[in-house]
């Protein structure tokens, strides 16, 4: 049975989880021949910060199974005690479903891979460096996705209003107004539209609360499908295009 | 040593080494006393010379088993050499006679014989502009005089060369009257001459474009907005990073004015619009490289 050592580190901020790993061995003799990196956006926040290692655990085994043939006897270093816990006894004592299921998933894998032998480690600089990698990566793909977006200012001082593709997707609209929000300092908000299939949707994010600009768009909106409206954060659902909404707001801001 | 007792080579090789002791001279004196406005032949006729004389006496001197060199034409080669090399000195220190040196020579046969057969293409729509142009175009005048200009013509330019008359433009066998198109000209030769320029159907265009969804006329006076300010939206549409953004501080300043772009360099409604009508009609990214 071939040998090979999987190293995983990541992190969360929020709903925001990324990670990445390494893997290296008989058939991997460097450390970045086989490395990858993600990150995903959770339905909820983590409490117990484990799902970065499980899910890049998750995806190092999946890519030792398209990469290699042979069957393997892996060494995970685990550098959480409580994910060490996890692992050893799948997932007994733990109540979220969440982190059972990705616990299950792993073992699933590691068993389709041979056998994978888990040994207690401390944070080393490799998992500092994989995921200091996958924190890079990920604000890199974010600021992609705005170089790619169409934006414009109602007035001076006045709201931002970003105009996202579909391949932006896989980012909700509400981390991006909050990079938004960093982004432009001094505006008075920002306004984000992203087209989904049929509906387009347009997430308004606001300093001051203020939803003047909602209450006009919806009086002149034909398409308007539904609203959800929180205290800073307004989401306003509509049947019409991308480009019908964005001529109403440059009606209205003109 | 007598003149009997050079051979036939001899001569032709002193015959064309011997100008290339005056005619760089030749060059560099006419790039420096024409004016800035006139064209003068004789930088590219010297250096052309130069290059194809050198190269004629290193194919004759390969076969100099052939020729017995004469040891005038030794001494000839190191005065012609020496004179070459201050010549290339003083191109070196004056800006205006390198350029003038490397700006190429032009195709002769298309300048004036072409100029009675073109056709004469002028719009009616657009006489307007030509009427109405008394402060801006003395502005433009008297910034032109501030550029170090050198108004020769490159190869590629050839077919775009300007009438004697100074009030058109020859495009591609058309002579242009329209003194927007004229200045957008004037503008590319004075700060863009390696561009690809606009074609005049393609001004049009963009003329027309803009007209309809700006209220203010296009490149008249200094409340218009011409081809620098709408590449300069173009490229804040596109999201280039404007370097060296104080280079454009004017353009931004003017675009801001006219409420096409905040005083951030973001878009504005008017301007968004504007963009809009010039992606409707294909020419955001033609614009955009005006100023790049």
């Amino acid at each position: 049975m071939k040998k090979a050592r999987v190293r995983v580190g990541g992190g969360c901020r929020g709903r925001l989880i990324y990670y990445g790993y390494t893997v290296y061995g008989d058939k991997w003799r460097w450390m970045t021949e086989l490395e990858g990196y993600g990150y995903r956006f959770l339905p909820r926040r983590d409490k117990t910060g484990l799902t970065p290692y499980l899910h890049g655990l998750k995806s190092a085994l999946k890519k030792i199974i398209d990469e290699a043939n042979d069957q393997y006897e892996l060494i995970y270093y685990c550098p959480n005690k409580r994910l060490y816990e996890l692992l050893s006894s799948w997932g007994d004592g733990c109540r979220d479903k969440m982190i059972v299921d990705l616990v299950n998933e792993v073992k699933r894998l590691s068993n389709n891979v041979g056998y994978m032998k888990i040994v207690k480690s401390k944070i080393t600089s490799i998992e500092k460096r994989i995921r200091r990698d996958a924190e890079e990566k990920f604000n890199k793909d974010v600021e992609e996705v705005f170089k790619e977006s169409r934006s414009w200012i109602t007035s001076e001082d006045g709201y931002i209003v970003y105009i996202f593709d579909e391949s932006s997707r896989h980012i909700p609209l509400e981390y991006l107004s909050s990079i938004a929000f960093h982004r432009e300092n001094g505006a008075k908000g920002v306004m984000l539209l992203r087209s989904s299939g049929t509906v387009t949707r347009l997430l308004h994010h606001s300093i001051e609360g203020s939803r003047e600009i909602l209450d006009r768009l919806k009086r002149m909106d034909l398409g308007f499908v539904s609203e959800w409206r929180g205290t800073y954060r307004s989401l306003y659902v509509t049947r019409s295009s991308i480009d019908d909404v964005e001529e109403l707001l440059l009606e209205m801001a003109s | 040593m007598t003149l009997e007792e050079l051979s036939i080579t001899d001569i032709l090789m002193i015959a064309i080494v011997a100008p290339n002791i005056f005619l760089p001279w030749v060059g560099v004196v006419k790039a420096a006393i024409t004016r800035t406005e006139e064209y003068t032949v004789w930088p590219a006729i010297s250096l052309y010379y130069i290059l194809i004389s050198f190269v004629m006496v290193i194919l004759l001197s390969s076969v100099g088993i052939i020729i017995s060199i004469k040891p005038i034409i030794g001494e000839l080669l190191i005065y012609a050499s020496t004179s070459i090399l201050m010549a290339v000195i003083a191109g070196a220190i004056s800006e205006k006679v390198r350029r003038r040196f490397i700006e190429g020579l032009p195709r002769l046969s298309i300048q004036p014989k072409k100029v009675e057969n073109t056709h004469v293409k002028t719009h009616a729509s657009h006489r307007y502009y030509e009427d109405s142009r008394s402060k801006y175009y003395g502005r433009l005048a008297e910034q032109g005089k501030q550029h170090t200009l050198s108004e020769t013509m490159s190869s590629r330019e050839a077919s775009q060369e300007r009438h004697p008359s100074q009030n058109t433009v020859i495009v591609d066998g058309q002579v242009i009257r329209d003194r927007d198109y004229i200045d957008y000209f004037k503008w590319c030769r004075e700060n863009y001459r390696w561009h690809r320029r606009l074609t005049y159907d393609e001004f049009l265009k963009i003329k027309e474009a803009v007209s309809e969804k700006l209220s203010i006329r296009f490149l008249v006076g200094d409340s218009g907005v011409g081809i620098p300010e709408l590449s300069i939206l173009a490229r804040i549409s596109l999201r280039e990073g404007l370097r060296n953004s104080t280079v454009w501080a004017e353009a931004i300043r003017k675009l801001n004015k006219l409420g096409l772009v905040s005083r951030n360099c973001k878009l504005m409604p008017r301007g968004v619009r504007v963009v809009k009508a010039l992606k409707e009609v294909g020419m955001l990214e033609k614009i955009a490289e005006q100023t790049m």
